[in-house]
């Protein structure tokens, strides 16, 4: 385990998407360095496996990859999304404090409290917009929601909600998910 | 046996059949590897396709470095049991997940090179996603066991190695059928050969049965006709004896005795051919008698012959009837010189023939050959030359009895006659006699004609004949010639005869008659008067009388029909000569 940490801190993080993430025990909200940076390749990974209504994404259109509120990646996602691109859609970071600009977004990382993270998901609505929420903000969940089980960053996926906001998650993606929700039971 | 032969068939060498089964041989062997590479190819393929899949499968699980997801995606190949190892490793080469069904070592990093495992199968795929790589799968599978695979290409190479034995078996199959083709030719052959010999055995046979049949009939006739012309001849010696006439009557008796002396001769030839005139033996130097009958010869041949004579120096005694040789070489060059018209050469030469010495006897034998220079025999001729009754002349020239009563003199003295012709190039018969060597006593010349000779009444002949005519004729013609005769009609009565009167000088007896027949009379007769002269008459000869026919030397013989010159001759000789 020691010496893929030794490895991950030699690695640059644009290249660390297959590795086995371990990250500190949770003690705190506090991330450490290496779920922040494990959770920005995420973030600009998942635009390969999600697919938008062509209204909301036109070709060649660049996909906006935000952070609405509080920021806890810093210059991780920078360095995570620069030059990065999804099916022909270069993917661009763009920060929005509140959640009224979400709709200008594609995917979108659902920081802050647990407040703001309602607030964010009611202004998302049924809007194709993939909420990504983290169990460490809140325990609401967007459309993918990061778990942190054992040392691993892992995530579920609300497909039912991504239906009906008009969103298609490739079974690769729905694969790797902790869970899958798919109807709409609790 | 040719194998260039075609005669059976084509027939392929025991090279080109053995080469076919090896040509069989490497193609199977060809198939089955060629079934093979394309079968590991194959196989590559295939893991080359569940490594794609893999990758496709664990694209998201590499893409975001999920170790579990991985490892659940590798372990669903777990039921592959083809798959010794299966791993997935990251962008950078590094493992992620994997396992090895065999315990060995799963490698921790692509980027160092991969233990060497040449019998396995080792198939990588790039994991992407949107075009760009996020690992890589490995995969490295079981190539079928080598027993595996030649079980499962065992049936090919026991199908080539069968074609190869049928061939090799056809082969040696067909190899047996020639040979034993080439033996039942042979044997074939062999028992044509055999049932030729056999058919020339069994026509000699026959020929030799035709001529034994010709033989005793005419023997049988013989004798009953030299009896009757005993009679006559002796009637008609009597009748001129006493016949004052000179005139036609005894014109008339000089033509009868012509007829029957004719007669006679018929029946001395036919005798001879039956191989049972009887003979009287005496040693003979060849040379000489060729050179007497070559002065005959001349006289006799005319001039158109020239006569050649080549006689070889030293040449061996024969024993033989020297009357009957030369009748027989008189009897050749008479052939010879019809043959040649008249006109030609006639050759006489003696020779000695040593056994083994390219003869086909191994007995030593004098040659006495005739040639002569006329157009030769036909093979047709040549064949039945010694046929009697078989003549090329004209009815009015000959008997047909020439050759047939050479032959049959010359084989009773126990030689052979040989006859070769060439068509063009004359005819020569070959006479082969035994060579005699035993004691060298050769019969002086005896005088051949004396004043007939008369007896007297003092001398006492004993006459024995079972035939009352033939001893009638006898008797008369010995009292004609002076002698005083006693007549027996057996043997039987002979010897009461004989016992009673003691004043009897000669024994004159025929051979063959029922009961005591003429030779036992004589021996028996010897028994009280050992010095007892004694005269055989006979018409012919019997294996029960002689041996072969001959005479034993030193006992006269008489053949009937004889005249009363040479009676009186063959008396005088015996009695004044005391020849026993």
């Amino acid at each position: 385990m020691g010496s893929i940490i030794r490895h991950l801190s030699r690695a640059s993080l644009t290249g660390v998407a297959a590795i086995c993430l371990l990250v500190q025990p949770a003690s705190a909200a506090r991330m450490s360095s290496v779920e922040v940076a494990v959770k920005a390749t995420f973030l600009t990974k998942f635009p390969s496996y999600l697919d938008w209504p062509s209204k909301q994404l036109s070709p060649g259109a660049p996909i906006n990859v935000c952070v609405i509120g509080a920021d806890p990646f810093g210059p991780a996602l920078e360095q995570a999304i620069a030059g990065q691109s999804s099916g022909g859609h270069m993917l661009i970071l763009r920060r929005y404090p509140s959640a009224s600009d979400i709709d200008k977004c594609h995917i979108a990382y659902l920081g802050g409290s647990g407040r703001e993270v309602s607030a964010a998901l009611a202004n998302a609505g049924v809007s194709p917009v993939v909420t990504v929420t983290d169990s460490r903000n809140a325990n609401l969940a967007g459309i993918i929601h990061f778990q942190l089980v054992g040392n691993s960053v892992k995530f579920d996926i609300d497909a039912y909600k991504a239906s009906r906001a008009g969103l298609a998650i490739s079974s690769k993606l729905l694969g790797l998910a902790r869970k899958v929700r798919r109807t709409n039971a609790p | 046996m040719t194998v260039g032969s075609w005669k059976n068939g084509i027939r392929l060498p025991q090279a080109v059949v053995s080469f076919l089964a090896i040509i069989v041989l490497l193609l199977g062997l060809g198939v089955v590897l060629q079934a093979d590479s394309s079968y590991r190819t194959e196989r590559a393929e295939r893991a080359q396709v569940r490594a794609r899949i893999l990758a496709a499968n664990v694209t998201a699980a590499a893409d975001f470095g999920d170790q579990e997801a991985a490892q659940e995606a590798v372990d669903a190949f777990r039921a592959d049991p083809s798959a010794r190892i299966v791993a997935v490793y990251d962008s950078s080469g590094q493992l992620l997940a994997g396992f090895s069904r065999t315990g060995e070592p799963i490698p921790q990093s692509l980027r160092r090179p991969l233990p060497d495992a040449s019998a396995a199968i080792k198939s990588f795929a790039a994991v992407e996603r949107d075009g760009a790589r996020v690992g890589t799968v490995y995969l490295m599978g079981d190539a079928l066991p080598l027993y595996r695979r030649i079980t499962r290409f065992a049936l090919i190479a026991a199908f080539a190695v069968g074609v190869s034995l049928i061939i090799l078996m056809l082969s040696l199959a067909q190899r047996t059928l020639r040979q034993a083709n080439v033996k039942l030719a042979s044997a074939i052959a062999d028992l044509q050969a055999e049932v030729e010999t056999r058919e020339a055995a069994e026509h000699q046979l026959r020929q030799a049965q035709k001529m034994e049949a010709i033989g005793q009939l005419t023997g049988g006739i013989a004798h009953d006709f030299n009896n009757m012309l005993a009679i006559v001849l002796g009637g008609i010696d009597i009748a001129e004896r006493r016949l004052d006439d000179t005139g036609k009557a005894r014109v008339a008796l000089a033509h009868a005795k012509e007829g029957a002396n004719r007669a006679a001769d018929l029946t001395r030839r036919l005798l001879a051919f039956a191989r049972q005139q009887p003979l009287q033996p005496q040693v003979i130097d060849a040379n000489l008698l060729v050179s007497k009958i070559s002065e005959l010869l001349e006289r006799t041949l005319g001039g158109g012959v020239i006569i050649e004579t080549i006689l070889a120096d030293d040449v061996w005694h024969i024993c033989a009837d020297p009357g009957q040789l030369e009748n027989a070489l008189l009897n050749l060059c008479v052939n010879a010189r019809d043959a040649m018209d008249g006109e030609g050469t006639l050759k006489i030469a003696t020779r000695n023939s040593a056994a083994g010495d390219g003869s086909a006897s191994n007995q030593d034998h004098v040659v006495l050959s005739i040639s002569d220079t006329g157009p030769g025999m036909p093979p047709e001729v040549l064949t039945r030359a010694f046929e009697p009754f078989y003549t090329t002349k004209s009815a009015t020239k000959g008997t047909g009895l020439g050759l047939a009563q050479v032959d049959g003199f010359v084989r009773q003295t126990g030689g052979y006659v040989e006859i070769n012709s060439e068509m063009g190039h004359g005819v020569t018969v070959e006479i082969f006699l035994p060579r005699y060597t035993g004691p060298q006593e050769i019969s002086p010349e005896k005088i051949v004609t004396q004043p007939t000779q008369k007896g007297s009444k003092g001398e006492v002949i004993l006459v024995v004949d079972d035939e009352f005519h033939v001893r009638q004729m006898s008797a008369e013609s010995l009292r004609e010639l002076g002698y005083t005769v006693i007549e027996a009609a057996n043997g039987d009565e002979a010897l009461a005869i004989m016992a009673k009167r003691r004043d009897i000088n000669m024994l004159f007896t025929d051979i063959v008659m029922p009961g005591i027949n003429g030779r036992e009379l004589a021996d028996k007769a010897r028994e009280s008067a050992p010095d007892m002269p004694i005269i055989f008459t006979t018409g012919y000869t019997s294996d029960t009388t002689f041996q072969d026919g001959m005479v034993d030397r030193g006992i006269v013989l008489l053949s009937k029909p004889f005249t009363i010159d040479q009676l009186a001759q063959k008396m005088r000789q015996v009695l004044d000569g005391r020849t026993r």
